[in-house]
């Protein structure tokens, strides 16, 4: 069984990303990827995981398309994987809107700009973009994976066709099916990873846990491709809920939490991560998030008890 | 005198780059910086020198503006600055145009582009960006600028801490530090400024193999309008006259120019060129390696050392 993790969504410092990496690789973790908030880089996170460690993968969960030109892009995760010698996973997403509006963004078409990007940097690696035609330096590398973010159907097929895997969150059973479904028709045979992101808030402390998960995902419901993924996956009247200004504390059901929601004990915890395995996920990635105090290295701790 | 190095301006395999940080901080050499020709990337190159070195300043000659947003290169720059604990030198630069055309950049305005970028760059670092809710406590790092025109340098006196010409002639040079020192007057900057100056470096016994090595490895750099601008301004027009009517760069650079521009043949004649550009007002050249037959990337790291030492 393939078990991602991320490190923490609001970063962590230096010393911090380098004894959750090595401390992960020990538990057995398969890869641990770093999300992208600014003021942080995945990439660059990756490389700092990349030196601290010498089997898991390493990789981004997901990077914004949006922040670094393609070939910069290409540039910087060919060094992950040259010098992870061969463990890079570059997880590719368009982040949201309203992040995207702040730093003055245009994001145009988001579907194209996915396909655009993905492609040229497949073109970098590989040494086929004109690109070369004038700069001819081309790095020997071996490929490395790449995902995209499928929330919907339409960008998951899109995953299918041009990536490696596919890197959807907060979706629950039966949505997941679906996107996976998608994904399939246009993978064909293909080595192809379903990934499916799970937010989890462990503690032994069930009702801070519960507060926890309710605080964490009702922060994030309201970004458009979040809401979008709830609602298919059946939870619109809780968006509604939080659209309506109801506090996440009260607006999020517990059927939600216990369907897209890793939270409380871990030994209590697994059968949702079972559930999705047993539908088809490849490799969970689980998201923590901190549970009262904890530190980065308290959650890390309560997720390796999810592999005893 | 500080004198820093940068890695090959073609790239080399992270090994390579290891190794000569090691290298540079077995040394003297002040500092060890990454150039940034696609596909390599000065932050993530920088990355790798900050975990190899422990005293080595270490930094980017010179990261590309238009290929990261400004948020996204404050934030590769400040894990580069808490990794190497503050030793990161941010050198920034617009590029070439033929160079951003291909890659479907619109430069707009550089001197604007610049200006926002290293007043953004430096917002995200200091905090004081409304647009981040995540604040990272590190401690501010210096941001030079690419700089050949006496414009640009008044730029960097005015918002940078430091200036990065490059083929600059030390005449030309010297006008540069006068345009920063008025550029100095309207900042509200107070770090000591630092002028640095690019010098390629060409070093073998054999003079004749080491001129011949560099006019023709200088002469790509001959064929981009802002190397053709430096090069008038240092007194080459007649040079650049010649290459815009169709001469070969390889052939119009004469012994001279790169004599004069480089660091060309035996380590002791480099050593002279050296102080000339100290004498002039550098406050740090920069040495920016070039093999002279079939030197190898520390090979030539070796040299330049000899040099420096």
């Amino acid at each position: 069984m393939k078990i991602g993790i991320t490190t923490p969504i609001r970063g962590c410092s230096i010393k911090e990303l380098r004894e959750l990496a090595s401390k992960s690789e020990q538990a057995g973790f398969y890869g641990i990827f770093s999300p992208e908030v600014p003021i942080y880089s995945a990439i660059s996170n990756a490389q700092v995981m990349a030196e601290a460690t010498k089997s898991i993968k390493v990789g981004t969960w997901v990077t914004n398309i949006y922040m670094r030109e393609p070939i910069m892009c290409a540039a910087e995760a060919m060094t992950v994987q040259e010098i992870s010698e061969g463990r890079m996973i570059l997880g590719l997403g368009n982040s949201h809107k309203p992040v995207n509006d702040v730093f003055g963004i245009d994001m145009g078409d988001q579907y194209e700009s996915m396909r655009d990007y993905v492609t040229k940097i497949k073109s970098y690696i590989d040494g086929s973009s004109e690109h070369y035609q004038k700069i001819p330096i081309k790095r020997d590398l071996p490929p490395f994976d790449i995902h995209i973010t499928g929330l919907t159907e339409r960008t998951a097929a899109m995953a299918g066709e041009l990536a490696d895997g596919m890197m959807p969150y907060l979706a629950d059973l039966n949505h997941l099916k679906n996107l996976y479904k998608s994904a399939k028709l246009n993978a064909g045979d293909k080595k192809f990873e379903f990934t499916s992101g799970l937010p989890v808030f462990l503690s032994d402390n069930i009702d801070e846990a519960i507060k926890a998960a309710r605080l964490g995902v009702g922060r994030q419901a309201l970004r458009p491709s979040y809401k979008r993924v709830l609602t298919n996956s059946g939870f619109s009247e809780d968006v509604k809920r939080l659209e309506s200004g109801i506090p996440p504390e009260e607006a999020i059901s517990d059927n939600l939490l216990s369907q897209l929601c890793l939270f409380g004990k871990p030994a209590e915890s697994r059968k949702l991560l079972e559930d999705q395995i047993k539908n088809g996920a490849t490799m969970p990635i689980l998201t923590p998030f901190a549970v009262g105090d904890q530190s980065p290295m308290d959650m890390l701790n309560q997720l390796v008890k999810l592999l005893d | 005198m500080r004198v820093s190095v940068t890695t090959p301006v073609w790239g080399c395999s992270t090994d390579n780059l290891i190794g000569i940080a090691k290298l540079a901080e077995d040394s003297s050499i002040y500092g060890i910086l990454s150039p940034e020709v696609p596909p390599y990337s000065a932050l993530a190159n920088a990355s790798i020198l900050s975990n190899h070195t422990k005293e080595t300043l270490v930094g980017t000659w010179i990261a590309n503006i238009y290929l990261r947003h400004p948020v996204l290169c404050a934030a590769e720059s400040m894990t580069i600055q808490e990794y190497s604990s503050d030793r990161l030198m941010l050198g920034l630069g617009v590029s070439h145009k033929p160079v951003n055309s291909r890659l479907g950049i619109e430069m707009g305005d550089p001197i604007e582009s610049m200006r926002n970028y290293v007043n953004s760059v430096r917002s995200y670092v200091d905090g004081s960006s409304d647009q981040i809710s995540l604040k990272r406590k590190t401690n501010p790092f210096p941001i030079y600028i690419a700089g050949l025109t006496e414009k640009t340098a008044q730029l960097a006196g005015e918002i940078a801490d430091g200036l990065m010409p490059y083929l600059a002639g030390p005449e030309h040079l010297k006008k540069l530090k006068e345009s920063v020192l008025k550029g100095r007057e309207s900042s509200s900057l107070s770090s000591d400024f630092v002028m640095t100056t690019g010098l390629p470096s060409f070093i073998s016994e054999d003079l004749d193999l080491a001129t011949e090595v560099a006019r023709k490895s200088l002469s790509g750099y001959a064929r981009l309008p802002f190397y053709q601008r430096v090069l008038k301004l240092s007194g080459y027009e007649d040079v650049v006259k010649s290459i815009e009517d169709g001469e070969n760069p390889a052939e119009a650079l004469t012994p001279e120019l790169v004599n004069e521009l480089a660091l060309v043949g035996p380590v002791s004649k480099c050593k002279e060129t050296l102080l000339k550009y100290s004498e002039a007002g550098a406050d740090m050249p920069i040495i920016t390696p070039n093999p002279v037959g079939k030197q190898s990337p520390l090979e030539v790291m070796e040299q330049i050392i000899q040099v420096i030492d």
